[in-house]
């Protein structure tokens, strides 16, 4: 092979390269499991030495997957499979164009005796019975007369030979498509309480916020729990708006996205704004209801002096159970203490006796007082999460390209057999030889049948 | 009877399916083979049953899924992966060997899922995060090669205490008799890495398609990706190796275990990091 080599050209092509660049990424990536990354990162620097951090820091360990030497290395493994790719092309492209075609010095003598049989027919009325067993396995047989007899070629699964390049060209396009959704995407959040409008994206990390030409109302936001109070439902109804005109409505959820003005929203987060109210209602008996707005530190006495209540807690979700307010309610017969859930009668639905066995929970324990509490005027605030990413197209296309490449690869291969057939006094030997670019017990295999069905049609004959 | 007594019992079954493939390596009686592969056969079909009662259960509860959703439903199906293609194994080479090393690994799944007081049984319902289609083939496409890898590394162990069995001249004793020969070993471990590499790029591929509508981010170095993205690296440079620098034998086996226990980590290791996967 007259192929100009150089020193440069030979190291980026080297697969001991790909080796060592692979090894580097995943030990990369390794640290950045174990270092505490970015907004995570600020707690842990402080505690270590000042020396230690300096070193993290020109390192960028606190930032592995966005660092300049990982971004590098990236870069450097797809030269290095450009290179591999560009240099090993060509020879494939000979193997598959070659095709099988056999060159007539393939001699019986070459091939082991547990691949040849024979027969009592002359080479003529064994040629076209042999080329039809051959075309079925590979469409195409090319035939090249010998001095003692003929030798037929086929080969099929040609194409598997380009499996490894689609792979190759796959994680170019992963990589393409991840540099580019790192340059050129953009990731912002959108805070908008129930019944308000913005159109400001606001980022992580100090960027300043960002207008955006339309403007997102939250119409409502929607939590609903399953009975054991782990989350059901995440749902915002948002209004989108250009110049104060509804042009769409629709409820965003988790694994529902939106589509708007070139963006993707994502129901990201929620909470619950300051400023909702408690109101917090008493009965004695049978007697009249009797409700006051009340927080944390909140001190009356009950009416007739029978004790004095204090509001010594307050939760917005206590034990995932909902809302509720601490009392202590100290009177003539001492003092106790006991939350009252707003879900209360839920809660003793699905946990039936519950009040008996903590007592804690009873808002009837201060008798014959009954306690309730209700969030008035509580307002939910939504968190959008809006991106663009104009990588996910090469992404795509590359994960497609990369599955399809393994599969070619792997599961299948490029066979050439051919049957050798050599005939003395009027009486025919048929040897088979096989080779692949990789499964030699696949290829084993496949010559085995083939081989019996040359054998099988000789016993009818 | 909940599918999870099923499953207690169905670890035991394990436990001596894994018994009796011993003997018959210790005994070289194809007896102990043969019963050793019928309670397999067995317990596997219970596990089956086990699955689909709990699939079922979970419909009647209202909160109807796949049984994919959780810790332990993935320890259970990873288990069941491994009795899938090691009886398949069984069946198409005819060889009972491969047993007394691989049932134990499914054993060890179910006996920590069982006993582990850290994982819970309880059919849970589908939080927000996980309510999508992508979940069942994400964690189909991912345990089927984890399995997988599982059974290669049950090959590479094979292949080491053979080696390590000729170095000492004791090759020829009952036990590593029963071992298949070195280069049916390797092709089997090849394939093992092979059928787990895809099927772990079509996991990865599968998540960052769910990652893309549920986080609005196909990938972000979260630690379970990152593992996941290693675990793939090193098979890659095993593959690569094996192809171009035509790395065979032991090295090979030294690698799956490398390989299987990075496999570990990013299923097992991962949870003590902090994590989005916090649900597996």
């Amino acid at each position: 092979m007259a192929r100009k080599e150089s020193g440069i050209g030979d190291f980026f092509s080297s697969v001991r390269l790909t080796i060592v660049l692979l090894a580097a990424i995943a030990l990369g990536a390794l640290l950045g499991t174990i270092i505490p990354q970015q907004e995570a990162a600020e707690a842990f620097s402080t505690r270590l030495h000042p020396a230690l951090l300096a070193v993290f820091q020109a390192f960028q360990l606190f930032n592995v997957y966005h660092s300049a030497w990982f971004i590098l290395l990236l870069v450097l493994l797809a030269v290095n499979l450009i290179a591999c790719s560009l240099d090993r092309f060509p020879a494939s492209w000979r193997q598959f164009r070659r095709g099988a075609a056999p060159d007539g010095a393939e001699r019986l003598a070459d091939l082991p005796p547990e691949r040849i049989v024979a027969t009592d027919r002359p080479a003529a009325e064994e040629a076209s019975r042999l080329e039809a067993l051959l075309r079925k396995r590979c469409g195409q047989v090319q035939k090249v007369e010998t001095p003692q007899g003929f030798v037929l070629a086929g080969g099929k699964g040609a194409f598997s030979r380009f499996g490894v390049f689609a792979v190759h060209l796959g994680v170019l396009l992963l990589i393409a498509g991840g540099l580019t959704g790192a340059i050129f995407g953009v990731r912002g959040y959108m805070e908008i309480a129930e019944g308000d409008t913005s159109n400001t994206l606001a980022f992580r990390g100090g960027k300043s916020a960002q207008p955006l030409p339309f403007s997102i109302r939250c119409d409502r936001f929607t939590v609903e729990h399953y009975e054991d109070g782990a989350p059901k439902i995440f749902r915002s109804d948002l209004t989108f708006l250009e110049q104060g005109k509804v042009v769409r409505q629709g409820a965003l959820l988790v694994n529902h996205p939106i589509a708007f003005g070139g963006l993707r929203f994502y129901q990201s987060s929620y909470g619950v704004l300051p400023g909702g109210r408690l109101a917090l209602s008493y009965v004695r008996g049978n007697g009249k209801m009797n409700e006051r707005e009340t927080a944390v530190g909140d001190r009356f006495s009950l009416p007739g002096g029978e004790g004095e209540v204090e509001v010594i807690r307050a939760e917005n979700d206590l034990m995932r159970m909902g809302p509720a307010v601490k009392l202590s309610v100290t009177s003539t017969r001492g003092n106790v203490q006991f939350w009252v859930f707003e879900n209360i009668e839920r809660i003793k639905e699905a946990n039936p006796g519950i009040l008996e066995q903590v007592p804690l929970m009873n808002p009837a324990l201060f008798a014959p007082y009954f306690f309730s509490m209700q969030k008035k005027g509580e307002r939910f605030y939504t968190v959008l999460q809006a991106a663009r990413d104009p990588g996910v197209p090469l992404v795509a296309g590359g994960a497609a390209l990369l599955i399809v490449g393994l599969m070619i690869t792997f599961f299948f291969s490029h066979r050439r057999f051919r049957i050798v057939l050599e005939e003395e006094k009027g009486k025919s030997r048929i040897g088979l030889a096989g080779s692949s670019n990789r499964d030699p017990v696949g290829l084993e295999k496949e010559m085995n049948r083939l081989l019996a069905e040359i054998g099988k049609a000789e016993g009818r004959s | 009877m909940s599918d999870s007594a099923i499953l207690s019992g169905v670890t035991f079954v394990y436990l001596l399916s894994f018994l009796l493939y011993l003997i018959r390596m210790v005994r070289g009686k194809e007896f102990w083979g043969s019963a050793a592969s019928r309670v397999a056969r067995i317990g596997f079909l219970l596990h089956s049953a086990a699955l689909l009662l709990r699939w079922k259960s979970s419909y009647d509860l209202g909160i109807g899924h796949a049984p994919l959703a959780n810790f332990y439903e993935s320890l259970s199906f990873f288990a069941w992966a491994v009795l899938l293609l090691y009886l398949i194994i069984e069946w198409r080479t005819r060889s009972r060997s491969l047993g007394a090393f691989v049932i134990p690994i499914a054993f060890l799944l179910l006996a920590f899922a069982s006993i582990s007081p850290g994982v819970n049984d309880r059919i849970q319902p589908l939080i927000p995060a996980l309510q999508s289609n992508w979940l069942t083939v994400h964690v189909l496409t991912c345990f089927l090669g984890y399995a997988s890898f599982a059974m290669a590394f049950a090959v590479g162990i094979m292949y080491l205490l053979k080696g390590r069995a000729r170095d000492v001249g004791t090759e020829e004793g009952t036990f590593f008799r029963q071992i298949p020969a070195s280069d049916a070993l390797e092709e089997l471990l090849y394939q093992g890495v092979v059928l787990g590499f895809v099927l772990l790029s079509l996991g990865i591929m599968t998540g960052s398609v769910w990652a893309h509508y549920a986080w609005g981010s196909y990938w972000s170095w979260d630690p379970k990706e990152t593992w996941s993205l290693i675990t793939w690296i090193v098979y890659a440079v095993m593959l690569h190796a094996r192809s171009v620098r035509g790395w065979r034998g032991r090295r090979m086996a030294w690698m799956v275990l490398v390989g299987f226990a990075s496999v570990l980590f990013t299923y097992l290791g991962v949870n003590y990091l902090d994590s989005l996967h916090s649900y597996f």
